[in-house]
């Protein structure tokens, strides 16, 4: 068997280098098929990711692997803290690295947390809280003005 | 051990602001505002990533989003506007699987003003489709050419029964998913719509059956594609029907059917040789006495498939689908290299013969680079036997 001590060598976009159990860093899928090609005995350099989101991820991965033995509820509640304590622009880091070192249940908790932010809000809050710029012009406005009419006209 | 890394809020405060100064730097951000919180990168969201949380939401918030900039309307719009596609494409193209409450009663409404549809997209995240609507759609569409019923677990064999009399057109058909479906109903089915090309059975697990694969096999002579995951019951002789019934199949999905013990050695052949054109390299493999008694259970189309050497007429073009090895972490089978081979044979308790049959495909320096890789980390030791076989098929490949 391999040895469950080994140590994986991140490199994040700004330099930052950090070493992380194999065990940890399995949790992504990509470092995972790294690792079983044997790809990952050097350092990975991971170009679009910066220390301090990888060291977030890596505290999430080092928080579900330590918590395996815990009951779902109280996972539930880490991630819960977690997802949290992040704000929107962390999220989308957050969001767009666990797509790219595919950590599953991080993309789900990173999607399902800006799903709840969104639920309930008009197109206009959603642009406030997310700070998107209308680029509609008034007659595309109009259009999706009616499309949605004619959408909810079924209901039932 | 991580590098230890707290992130309490003023780590995630000095995180944001390095993370401005990189988005700066990069001019990846067209529009930072230096006192607020916000930086422009939500627009710029990639669309997958978009689709993914919009999934989360019920149908309204999700065409509230559409309208929040052209980048995320683009982005939903492309996927989730059956109603804009019924227009686009001359009501010959419906795709409602964004519906997700009301899809039943939409189609019970829309099917019989749509007589032209062609192609009616109907998969479900949740079960909604009730027998009624396929009632309708077989009653109404009977240009139907391409429909996906993948995963409605309410319909029962009326369905199949129904679209077997109104829709014989049925080019594509995907009922993936639908596990209440007989194979007596399948084999109705195919008994009518004799044109289809691509059929995915994927996970009907009622209806997989030989008799469904025979029938299968006897009718739908167009078959191009077909996929049997999760087919636990396949008997060899159904699969066989496949082979001599089906001339154009190129890509056969049996994912979840090898994981079965006791999977006959000829079985697994025959689908490595529709899925790699290689059936008469395979044939060196297979024991004589089980060759010989193949064609009591079924009458071959062709007398060409009479012969045993017939067989090697065959002219199957490879194609590698996405699924065909669909286990999780695979993402392609092409080309066979000894990560594929690690990862989707990664277990030494697997038959050997499937070891030794996949390895018969792959290139030699890729075998020796699996065996080196394997007996490394001591978690497969391949059988003696294995090797032997191994070596005998390269020879024989060599030869030929």
């Amino acid at each position: 068997m391999a040895s469950t001590l080994k140590k994986i060598i991140l490199k994040s976009c700004d330099g930052k280098i950090l070493e992380v159990e194999e065990a940890v860093a399995v949790q992504s899928q990509m470092i995972k098929n790294m690792i079983e090609d044997d790809c990952a005995n050097e350092e990975i350099p991971l170009p679009d990711i910066t220390g301090e989101i990888l060291s977030m991820i890596i505290e999430y991965c080092k928080m579900h692997v330590d918590g395996e033995n815990n009951s779902n509820n109280e996972l539930i509640a880490r991630d819960a803290d977690f997802i949290t304590r992040v704000d929107l622009n962390t999220l989308y880091y957050l969001i767009v690295a666990a797509n790219f070192l595919n950590v599953k249940s991080l993309l789900d908790l990173t999607c399902q947390r800006v799903a709840d932010i969104i639920k309930g809000k008009s197109p206009e809050e959603i642009r406030l809280t997310f700070n998107i710029k209308n680029d509609f012009t008034p007659e595309e406005e109009e259009e999706i003005r009616k499309k949605n009419a004619w959408a909810f006209d079924y209901k039932d | 051990m991580i590098a230890e890394v707290k992130v309490g809020n003023e780590d995630l405060n000095l995180c944001f602001e390095k993370l401005m100064m990189v988005a700066a730097g990069n001019t990846v951000c067209k529009g930072v505002k230096m006192n607020g919180v916000w930086i422009t990168e939500w627009k710029d969201i990639p669309v997958e990533l978009l689709l993914r949380i919009v999934s989360l939401l019920n149908d309204r918030t999700a065409i509230g989003a559409s309208g929040v900039c052209s980048g995320w309307r683009d982005a939903i719009c492309g996927v989730c506007s059956g109603w804009r596609d019924a227009i686009c494409f001359g009501l010959a193209r419906l795709r409602l699987s964004c519906c997700r409450k009301n899809m039943n009663s939409l189609v019970l409404s829309l099917a019989p003003k749509f007589t032209k549809l062609q192609t009616l997209i109907l998969r479900q995240d949740n079960p909604q489709l009730e027998d009624e609507a396929v009632l309708t759609i077989s009653k109404f569409c009977h240009d139907l050419q391409d429909l996906d019923l993948s995963k409605s677990f309410k319909l029962s064999d009326c369905s199949l029964y129904a679209l077997a009399h109104g829709c014989p057109n049925l080019k594509r058909l995907n009922i993936s998913g639908c596990t209440s479906f007989s194979d007596e109903a399948l084999a109705y089915l195919t008994d009518f719509c004799r044109k289809l090309k691509l059929l995915n059975l994927c996970g009907c697990v009622n209806s997989a059956t030989g008799h469904a694969l025979q029938a299968i096999g006897r009718n739908c002579n167009m078959l191009q594609s077909l996929n049997l995951g999760w087919y636990y019951n396949v008997g060899d002789h159904g699969v066989m029907s496949l082979a001599y019934g089906c001339p154009d199949l190129r890509c056969l999905d049996m994912c979840g059917c090898v994981c079965i013990t006791g999977i006959p050695l000829h079985m697994v052949l025959i689908w490595h040789t529709i899925m790699q054109c290689k059936i008469y390299r395979a044939m060196y493999l297979l024991p004589e006495r089980r060759m010989k008694n193949k064609g009591s259970m079924w009458e071959p189309m062709n007398d060409r498939y009479n012969d045993e050497d017939g067989l090697k007429s065959l002219k199957y073009k490879p194609v590698y689908g996405p699924d065909s090895f669909s286990r999780p972490g695979i993402m392609r089978f092409v080309p066979c290299t000894s990560y594929m081979l690690r990862t989707a044979f990664p277990c030494h308790e697997w038959l050997p013969e499937l070891n030794a049959c996949a390895l018969c495909l792959c290139r030699l320096s890729d075998i020796q680079q699996y065996l080196s890789c394997c007996s490394l980390k001591g978690r497969c030791s391949l059988h003696f036997y294995n090797v032997c076989i191994l070596l005998y098929i390269k020879q024989r490949l060599l030869e030929s």
